[in-house]
């Protein structure tokens, strides 16, 4: 991902930030070898990537993974979801 | 559906497009609402989720709709020699989000008629993804009720995420 952002720069981001935060990130970014800019995006992309992969990961303790390889092997549907199923083929055109 | 009704018309479920009106739209939850009206579109737009609608056929108003999303099951201290005998690692599911239907629709069974197109759905894509059961995260425990109805079950110490086998959903659209 980073690579591509570096190969192809075409958008912009403004941000308003106060002298102290502006300082601090300056800090960071010349402890990491980077210029504000560069260390600012790398950051942000870093918090992003973490974010996405929480909202599509579930995490299981190993009970719950016992519970969860259990569960998978349920074969037989509840009677609701059998009657669901007839009742939504017979209220679409499917 | 009250006895006394005239045949209802078909339901078409289709993906949320931009010429949709998603203004009159009102399930009694305003965190849904806004969510339908201002961040569905976007997240489609960004692969976060998909959304469809439910409205009568040759209708535009907007019934109902679903968000449906790819995830993976991880994990934790699980030794290894289990995990590799799984058919894939992580495991492949897919994920219901965002389940709403219009107060019009109130008593007609609209929720289990999107949940049964999100099935479809997932069922339709399910063998050549691989994917093995489906999550959905109920908001309340009314919703709770409502999604424990077609099997759907909680994992100790997480009680509003819960999980359906793809098994169970494909036996039952099978059955005749």
């Amino acid at each position: 991902m980073t690579t591509l952002e570096q190969s192809k720069k075409e958008e912009k981001l403004d941000l308003l930030l106060t002298t102290e935060s502006k300082q601090r990130l300056q800090q960071a970014a010349t402890l990491a070898g980077l210029d504000l800019s560069a260390f600012a995006l790398a950051a942000a992309l870093e918090k992003a990537d973490a974010l996405l992969t929480e909202q599509d990961t579930r995490v299981l303790s190993r009970k719950q993974a016992e519970q969860f390889l259990s569960l998978l092997d349920t074969q037989e549907p509840t009677e609701a979801l059998l009657n669901a199923t007839k009742r939504y083929r017979s209220s679409t055109n499917d | 559906m009250t006895e006394t009704e005239p045949t209802p018309s078909k339901i078409a479920f289709q993906k949320l497009s931009a010429s949709d009106d998603r203004s009159q739209f009102d399930c009694g939850n305003l965190e849904l609402n806004e969510y339908l009206k201002k961040y569905a579109r976007q997240n489609q737009d960004l692969s976060l989720g998909i959304t469809y609608t439910a409205k009568r056929e040759h209708e535009q108003t907007i019934l109902g709709f679903y968000t449906l999303s790819s995830g993976q099951i991880l994990f934790q201290d699980v030794p290894k020699e289990l995990t590799k005998r799984l058919p894939r690692y992580p495991l492949p599911i897919a994920r219901i989000g965002r389940l709403a239907r219009d107060l019009s629709t109130k008593g007609t069974g609209m929720g289990e008629l999107l949940l049964m197109d999100a099935f479809q759905r997932v069922l339709n894509v399910s063998e050549a993804m691989g994917i093995y059961g489906i999550e959905v995260v109920a908001k309340d425990a009314g919703a709770k009720r409502f999604y424990e109805r077609y099997g759907f079950q909680e994992l100790l110490d997480d009680p509003l995420h819960l999980f359906l086998s793809l098994k169970a959903i494909r036996n039952a659209f099978v059955s005749p």
